[in-house]
């Protein structure tokens, strides 16, 4: 009852703020974690697809979290691009009776979750575009450039234990077995070597305790020396010697993420959360050729859109 | 929905761990930086394995599964799983394998490398039938054979077949092994290996010991203990150190009953020294090139010392040592487009020293200095053709040229045409070069068997072979053919004894040609099922009646690996060839049928997998082995295996 009261007061408030401003335009913030690079990339992508459909309606600010502490007035949206400025831009309005609705960005969905606060989570003033892939889609990905596939190797580690029970609802409905190792204290190599023999390929789950740059080049070494191919999540996973990856560009998802916030203009409240919607499939054609796979780029993309989205 | 319970549990839970946690992201948690870090490039090009379809040659891969799956206790076993190849035992305590006929029973004209590291004896004709026992089964990752003649790549040696045994890596064999065998006519194993890492430095220590009676009713019990150590260390992503080192002791039942029939060659024991140590080095320089540089060291003893049976006062002596030494370097760069270029350079050094041998006490010694380079070119997205070969200067025997040109034509997506030739030449041992035995009473010269005048030269090899190699990925079929003439011209033969008191002498004699086919299929119906066969069909064309039957015409194995259920799985494997006599033997061997069988059980307990299994081996009864008086009887054991 009380939530309830709360979305009203909410709605009148941003309606009387609002009201008889139709041609006034909207105000977003695109709060950065750090300047440049794939944050920007992400911002600039999103302010373009809203400037697609409004052009000059919304009067952009795009700068650092960091810069933004002091800034005012208030701004009707939030774009929070990063798990920093996420966390800056919800303390900033931690306060506040009335925040601004905050779209987070560029993060993934475990640090999303241990940030946002449930209750505007709920009210619909926080929501994401997540920047990993939902765990259908990889292993739909699996099972197409695998066609054999029987089971599907996990390694995970304290952080992504979390992702393990929507990992093994998807295996289910899709029929893979998954086999799931923990990297508990007494290190990779012990994991990897219960974990590979019984496996047709390794999926690569974020989680820096267990992939990061250091264990990577351990990882990619002993699965290519049982000639298990793995899947990574990012370019740089191809580029290392996975044979492919499956992921989202900071571009993909600002511009999904543009297309969310213009239709929240109308309703003044953001969906859940979701997952990017476009994504790219990159293959290391040297590493493939070396497994005898044939496998291309653009026809597992493909396949794997028609599959998703018949 | 069910999201937000785990939803509401994290964020309590990260309520509850206090502000100041939450203020700053630890470098344990997720974050978008995971994404976007870069990454060293690990698997660059030039680490990568060429796949089959694009080696200049017929390759077979055996994996550490079949090789447990088959119940073999000896790699020469294994190698029946290999077209082309014929497995024997001169006694039980001899497994030898050779490639394209019988035509010796020394190995000594295939290639054998472990982790590199060429293994042949030096100081006895090039032996490589010793060494192949000199490693142990469990250590292997992988088998490659190149099939045919390769000393384009690997130098003289590569004469008739390439066996090359890859161990796994030292941080693929963490933690502890355990493996005990027992089962009939002595059959007595046993295997204990531990692996660790020492900051970033993996190691592997195995431990074993193989012990049986041989075949029934000869003197050839066996015992043989080995100790291998595997270090691996990435210093950085860009580079791979490796070190092996390693001993081997045996003690081998040799001779025949009764003494006075055969008075040089007494029921005995013959012991077996071997220690050995490899490194190698490997640096990536990113964009497919590579240097790599090896050394290695190995010397090897008999001991195989006994008095004339008839005269007590004449001794035989067949010991002797050996060593070799080697230094390596090899670099690889990728040209334009995806076209490749290998070449190197090593220097061997050989020393064979053998009092009985060479009636001297003097160490001899044979350097070689290799250089060799290969083309990989690419003239179209669906051919590579690789065009090379290798220069070795002999200090004996001077200088030989062995090209390679190869051409492989993708035609179809999975299907593979080539063809192409090869010339392989085999350098004579030390002891065809500078032998000399002879056998004293007293002062008196009782018997000159050997002396080698110096003058042999290096066996030659002409190759020509067109292949096949195809994937039917919906049935879950490889195939691989292949035919080749092989025509053989100086092979070296003793020669030259008509009595007591003439030696022989190492001569070269025209040699065989052998043309035929040869192929493999290896079809997966079902995830439960796996068959194999390797078949070859061969000819040999030779003035020589005795040469002629050295090849039979057919030699078939076929293994059937069936999972029963889940951890249960049963392997058959069949091997039979039509009659042939092995080199030298004047005994044609007319049921050389075999049938295998062993069960696996496959089980764990809390962290510690295991294996029990049985087998049995000529299950069929038995069949003859090297000789016609020769029998491998039907033989049964039992392998508990641990791994914590």
């Amino acid at each position: 009852m009380g939530r309830a009261v709360y979305r009203l007061l909410i709605a009148v408030f941003l309606c009387l703020m609002t009201y008889g401003s139709k041609a006034a335009p909207v105000s977003v913030w695109i709060a950065l974690s750090e300047p440049g690079g794939v944050y920007a990339e992400a911002a600039e992508a999103l302010r373009a697809e809203v400037e697609r459909v409004h052009p000059g309606r919304v009067e952009w600010r795009i700068a650092n979290a960091a810069e933004l502490r002091q800034a005012r007035p208030e701004p009707h949206w939030v774009v929070a691009v990063g798990s920093s400025a996420q966390r800056a831009m919800q303390e900033q309005f931690a306060d506040d009776p009335t925040p601004p609705p905050m779209l987070a960005i560029l993060v993934p969905r475990l640090a999303f979750e241990r940030i946002a606060d449930v209750g505007k989570l709920r009210a619909g003033l926080q929501s994401a575009v997540y920047l990993d892939q939902p765990p259908a889609r990889q292993l739909m990905l699996a099972q197409l450039a695998f066609p054999g596939l029987r089971s599907l190797g996990i390694l995970l580690g304290a952080e992504s234990r979390g992702l393990a029970p929507a990992f093994e609802k998807a295996a289910r409905e899709q029929g893979i077995q998954l086999n799931s190792q923990v990297v508990a204290g007494d290190g990779l190599f012990p994991a990897l070597q219960s974990l590979l023999p019984d496996v047709d390929a390794l999926l690569a789950v974020p989680d820096p305790a267990v992939f990061n740059s250091q264990t990577a080049a351990n990882i990619l070494a002993a699965a290519y020396r049982r000639r298990i191919p793995m899947i990574g999540f990012s370019p740089a996973y191809t580029r290392a010697g996975a044979l492919l990856s499956l992921y989202s560009t900071p571009a993909q998802v600002g511009t999904r993420a543009g297309e969310i916030l213009r239709q929240a203009f109308a309703g003044r409240l953001l969906p859940p959360p979701q997952w990017p919607r476009d994504f790219v499939v990159s293959v290391n054609p040297d590493v493939s050729r070396s497994l005898e796979l044939n496998l291309v780029e653009s026809q597992l993309a493909q396949q794997l859109r028609l599959k998703e989205r018949p | 929905m069910a999201k937000l319970p785990t939803l509401l549990a994290i964020c309590c839970a990260a309520l509850a761990a206090g502000g100041a946690l939450a203020q700053q992201a630890s470098a344990t948690e997720a974050s978008e930086r995971d994404y976007f870090e870069d990454l060293p490039v690990v698997l660059s090009v030039s680490r990568l394995a060429q796949p089959l379809n694009e080696v200049p040659g017929a390759v077979t891969v055996i994996d550490r599964e079949l090789i447990r799956r088959s119940g073999a206790r000896e790699v020469a076993d294994v190698l029946r799983l290999v077209p082309g190849f014929l497995v024997t035992r001169r006694n039980g305590a001899n497994p030898l394998a050779t490639y394209h006929g019988a035509q010796d029973i020394y190995g000594a004209r295939m290639q054998v490398y472990v982790d590199g590291r060429s293994v042949y004896s030096s100081f006895y004709l090039g032996d490589t039938h010793r060494g192949l026992q000199g490693i142990v089964l469990e250590d292997i990752e992988r088998i490659e054979v190149l099939r045919g003649s390769n000393s384009a790549s690997y130098g003289a040696n590569a004469f008739l077949g390439v066996v090359n045994i890859i161990t796994r890596h030292a941080a693929d064999s963490r933690g502890g092994m355990v493996s005990l065998t027992r089962g009939d006519k002595g059959i007595d194993d046993g295997v204990a290996r531990v692996g660790w890492a020492a900051g970033d430095i993996h190691l592997r220590l195995t431990a074993s010991h193989r012990r049986d009676r041989g075949l029934d009713d000869l003197h050839d019990d066996s015992l043989l203990a080995q100790a291998h150590l595997r270090a691996d260390w990435n210093p950085r992503p860009s580079d791979e150190v490796r070190l092996n080192m390693g001993s081997m002791r045996g003690r081998f039942g040799e001779g025949t009953r009764p003494a006075a029939t055969n008075p040089g060659n007494i029921e005995r024991m013959i012991d077996w020294e071997d220690v050995y140590m490899n490194a190698s080095w490997r640096r990536d320089l990113g964009d497919g090139e590579e240097v790599a540089v090896h050394a290695s060291y190995e010397r090897d003893a008999y001991g195989d010392r006994f008095p004339y049976a008839t005269i007590p006062t004449v001794t035989i002596d067949n010991g002797g040592n050996g060593d070799r030494m080697e230094l390596g370097l090899q670099h690889t760069l990728r040209l334009a487009g995806r076209d490749r270029l290998v070449w190197g350079l090593e220097w061997r050094r050989e020393t064979a020293q053998s009092q009985p041998f060479f009636f001297s006490n003097a160490t001899f010694s044979a350097n070689r200095f290799r250089g060799f380079l290969n083309y990989e070119w690419r003239p179209h997205p669906q051919v590579v053709v690789n065009a090379g070969g290798l220069y070795e200067n002999h200090n004996i025997i001077g200088d030989s040229f062995a090209p390679r040109l190869m051409a492989n034509f993708h035609f179809a997506t999975d299907h593979t045409l080539r063809a192409g030739m090869t010339s392989a030449s085999r350098a004579p041992g030390l002891y065809e070069l500078r032998g000399d035995t002879r056998f004293f009473n007293g002062a008196a010269l009782a018997d000159w068997t050997f002396r080698s005048s110096g003058k042999v030269k290096a066996e030659r090899l002409l190759s020509q072979e067109i292949g096949y190699l195809g994937r039917f990925r919906s049935l879950g079929l490889t195939v691989d053919g292949r035919a080749f003439v092989e025509r053989m011209n100086d092979r070296i033969r003793f020669a030259g004894r008509t009595g007591a008191g003439v030696p022989n002498d190492a001569v070269n004699t025209p040699g065989p040609h052998i043309h035929g086919f040869e192929y493999q299929f290896d079809w997966q119906p079902t995830a439960t099922t796996r068959i194999l066969l390797a078949e070859a069909h061969l000819r040999s064309a030779s003035g020589r009646a005795d040469e002629v039957i050295e090849a039979p015409h057919r030699s078939t194995t076929l293994t059937l690996i069936q999972q029963l259920m889940r951890g249960v799985d049963l392997s058959l494997i069949s091997h039979a060839t039509t009659p042939f006599s092995w080199s030298g033997t004047n005994n044609v061997l007319d049921t050389p049928r075999q049938l295998d069988a062993r069960l696996g059980w496959a089980f764990a307990m809390g962290a510690t997998r295991g294996e029990a299994s049985v087998t049995v081996q000529a299950l069929n009864g038995g069949h003859q082995e090297y000789v016609r008086a020769n029998r491998f009887n039907r033989r049964a054991f039992a392998t508990l295996r641990l791994d914590f």
